[in-house]
């Protein structure tokens, strides 16, 4: 079993450090702080207590939607999906992520009260 | 396009009819043009005759909605309107900040309504804005005259954006049709005539704004279109309740567009990213407040980005694995279904998640169970009788099927897309007569899409004919210039008769703004305006801090028209106090008499229809203050109000409690005296029999006003006498 998973696992990075570079790497990078973030504050709130909600939501989405929306680039960045977005450039996608994220963390500043 | 279906199909041809390509060559389904083929690609030309029509639109649709003010004047129709109303002067007489935080003492007396917090403060809001700008820019418009003509205006958005969004689902061609559609459609222009001023005035555009931008994120992937359309849902939650439909149909969409396998990054962008920004945005209304991430009427939404979340992550690794997916996913699928049915049972436990099924969101779901009396009694929420479907769509019925049909032979994301927004209002337009107006525009984008690509047959052969001609030579050409000529012809003649049939509805049926009656009397037009009459006469001449008791409908009117304190009013946020008032009008004049005093109760105001013959008057509504009553109290019971044969009559066969009821005594007091011509002294012209019992006094209330037709009836509590 353990075999299994040390071989399942081996396999996935041999095939993730061949196939990712540079810019991908930046940004699954931030993928795993945002969901770390995500997860401690999660698990804060079950801890702790959910007072005051409106902060507790407004840091979780803050997270999690820039979590969402550097998956959203890193995909519309890979060169191997380039098919499926045929009307972006990198240009463009970069500015929809900066528009995004400050929508996103105006919004969520709000909501810390 | 033809070469190509000629090459197909030829070797067979060409054998068998060498020397002739006449009539008797045989067409195969390869000669028929692709459904890609014959949609429309834009030139300039083009887009000035779009711009032209959109413009054209806009004015018709505007137009077409102003029989009310024309008639009559421009004020506030129906019931609705005149609480939005009274919210808007609040809003643009004292602000922001005041209307937000607004604790109306005025309503719901002695409890109070915290208006600020329980209304979708969105219409308020654009009307605030228009009026701003208007004074802003100098031009002095009263804030009645933005507010009854804010629905015609935001009619020609919706025929815009409906065709924004056909274009992407079709093409240009039928976004037209559906926008010209649009404009007219009867569901549609019985919530929005000017003087509707009410939330679906403005709801229908957010709605479909909302639509267009989600639905042009899934075609081209980008993140800037659902941050548009993440946008256009946070005015969507400001301006309806209705958003719900919203944010449930496109986790369906979503899912269901995984689930046939087409699954693309595109989807995951456009859904991901509306859905954080959405939901974000959503909290900020303080009506929806929480409810927006912990009710359970919402979670289709996390539920659908959760899966979609894992989709994706497994995407991701079947691309790094190759052979050891299968395993690997195996053990992550255990893992996920582990945690996620642990996490639910704790969140239950913890009371977290709530799976009560009651409440107007699952009377949708589920019409058969319709056991709450308030919501069973408004007239707009009984399940829709099927005329009214010929009634407010016209010959669209017929053509969302054929609509319906092409969006199934060619599958792209839109076209599925608007599939599953036609399939899931026809059933929500079943169910409620209120809904229809959620039906009307996506019928008239099925409806489009099945006129584009019918006529398209017509209209592109009878164009090519003349170069074809040269090619294959005589009648090479699927249909006959004849056929082609005479089926256009009948379409026109189709899309005539619709129009018609739109502004006959409009000026007969959708028009009127019933607070003023009108009726033709010996070819005499006779106007009954005792509404407004009965409202004044307790604006002028009763104290400003008195208390005035009625039914439920009119308190809304009253508190807009008369400015005096209401006991119970259309918000029904409160079961028990409307069934305390509707105990009050079944119970006799002392047991009415104590709960009036308890309440403060100075005025008591009814309407009376049976002098001119008004059916929607209280006499006739009179089983449902009985019923919500009854829940309330168990004492009072509909039996009792009914003949012993258990029919609900007035005349000398009506019960004993009917007749000694308040709600009797102050319709029918001295009506026994009025004679009609033609017919007994006290003739109920709407029951049409003669009332049972003529001749009362009564000892705790006095007569206080009726207006001219007896319309309203407003009688004055007495003070207890003094002792002594």
């Amino acid at each position: 079993m353990s075999n299994d998973a040390k071989s399942i696992f081996g396999a996935f990075k041999k095939s993730y450090d061949a196939n990712t570079s540079q810019t991908l790497r930046v940004c699954d990078a931030f993928i795993v702080f945002f969901l770390l973030n995500c997860l401690v504050l999660f698990a804060y709130c079950n801890i702790v207590g959910s007072f005051p909600f409106n902060a507790y939501l407004g840091g979780l989405f803050a997270n999690l939607g820039m979590l969402i929306f550097t998956v959203s680039l890193r995909m519309q960045a890979a060169p191997a999906n380039k098919p499926q977005f045929r009307e972006c450039t990198i240009q463009s996608s970069f500015c929809d992520y900066c528009l995004c994220s400050i929508l996103l963390l105006f919004t969520a500043v709000h909501f810390m009260g | 396009m033809r070469n190509r279906g000629k090459g197909k199909g030829s070797p067979k041809e060409k054998d068998a009819t060498k020397s002739e390509s006449g009539p008797s060559k045989k067409l195969t389904l390869d000669d028929l043009p692709t459904v890609e083929e014959t949609k429309l690609k834009e030139t300039t030309a083009q887009m000035m005759i779009i711009f032209l029509v959109l413009v054209m639109l806009y004015v018709v649709s505007f137009c077409l909605r102003l029989f009310s003010v024309i008639r009559y004047e421009s004020i506030i129709h129906e019931f609705d309107p005149h609480f939005n109303f009274r919210a808007t002067k609040t809003l643009v007489y004292d602000g922001v900040e005041a209307f937000y935080n607004w604790f109306d003492t005025l309503v719901w007396y002695p409890l109070g309504r915290w208006v600020g917090h329980t209304v979708y403060p969105g219409l308020m809001l654009t009307s605030g804005a228009i009026y701003h700008t208007l004074h802003f820019f100098h031009f002095p418009i009263d804030i009645r005259n933005v507010c009854v003509f804010i629905a015609p205006l935001f009619a020609g958005n919706t025929a815009l954006v409906t065709y924004i969004l056909t274009k992407d689902c079709w093409d240009s061609g039928a976004g037209l049709i559906a926008a010209a559609f649009v404009a007219v459609v009867p569901g549609y222009i019985s919530r929005s005539v000017a003087g509707s001023y009410d939330n679906e005035a403005i709801a229908i555009f957010a709605i479909i704004n909302t639509f267009m931008g989600f639905v042009k994120s899934v075609k081209t992937g980008s993140m800037m279109w659902a941050c548009y359309a993440a946008i256009a849902y946070c005015y969507m939650v400001h301006a309806w309740g209705g958003y719900i439909y919203i944010i449930n149909l496109l986790p369906v969409y979503t899912y269901g567009m995984v689930l046939i396998g087409r699954y693309s990054h595109r989807l995951y962008v456009a859904y991901s990213t509306f859905y954080v920004l959405g939901t974000l945005f959503s909290l900020l209304v303080p009506f929806v407040g929480f409810a927006a991430v912990i009710s359970n009427t919402h979670m289709a939404a996390p539920i659908v980005f959760a899966l979609l979340q894992f989709h994706n992550l497994m995407d991701f690794m079947r691309s790094h694995f190759g052979d050891h997916f299968g395993a690997f996913f195996k053990k992550a699928v255990y893992f996920l279904v582990l945690s996620c049915v642990g996490l639910f049972v704790v969140a239950l436990a913890l009371g977290i998640v709530d799976i009560t099924k009651t409440g107007r969101f699952f009377y949708m779901l589920n019409p058969a169970a319709n056991t709450i009396p308030i919501i069973a009694s408004i007239s707009e929420h009984q399940a829709t009788p099927w005329t009214s479907f010929f009634f407010d769509l016209s010959f669209l019925v017929l053509l969302m099927p054929v609509g319906m049909f092409f969006c199934f032979k060619e599958w792209t994301d839109g076209s599925i897309f608007l599939l599953t927004y036609g399939i899931t209002a026809t059933y929500f337009g079943c169910v409620m007569t209120r809904l229809i107006l959620v039906l009307a525009p996506v019928t008239c984008m099925l409806a489009a899409i099945g006129v584009s690509r019918t006529l398209s047959l017509f209209i592109r052969d009878s164009v090519r004919s003349k170069e074809d001609e040269s090619e294959r030579g005589v009648g090479g050409n699927i249909v006959s210039k004849v056929m082609a000529i005479i089926c256009t012809g009948l379409f026109s003649a189709l899309f005539l008769f619709y129009v018609v049939h739109c502004t006959w509805i409009t000026s007969e049926a959708y028009s009127s703004p019933s607070i003023i009656l009108q009726a033709n009397h010996g070819g005499q037009r006779v106007i009954f305006d005792d509404y407004r009459e009965g409202y004044f006469w307790l604006q002028t001449n009763t104290a400003p801090d008195a208390k005035i008791m009625s039914w439920w409908d009119y308190g809304y009117q009253m508190a807009s028209m008369s400015n005096r304190t209401t006991i119970v009013d259309n918000n029904t946020w409160n079961n028990s106090h409307i069934g305390t008032v509707g105990r009050c009008l079944a119970s006799s004049e002392e047991d009415c008499y104590r709960i009036l005093r308890k309440l403060d109760v100075d005025y008591f105001l009814v309407i009376f229809g049976g002098f001119i013959g008004y059916s929607s008057d209280d006499i006739n509504k009179f089983l449902w203050p009985i019923r919500i009553g009854g829940s309330v109290y168990p004492m009072i019971k509909e039996r009792d109000y009914l003949s012993d044969q258990g029919e609900y009559r007035v005349d000398s066969g009506a019960s004993k409690r009917l007749m000694n009821s308040m709600m009797y005594k102050m319709c029918y007091y001295r009506f026994g005296e009025v004679q009609n011509y033609g017919v007994p002294p006290g003739y109920d012209r709407v029951r049409n029999a003669e009332i049972g019992r003529k001749d009362f006094k009564l000892t705790k209330i006095q007569e206080a006003f009726t207006t001219e037709h007896w319309m309203v009836r407003i009688y004055k509590v007495r003070k207890e006498p003094n002792r002594g």
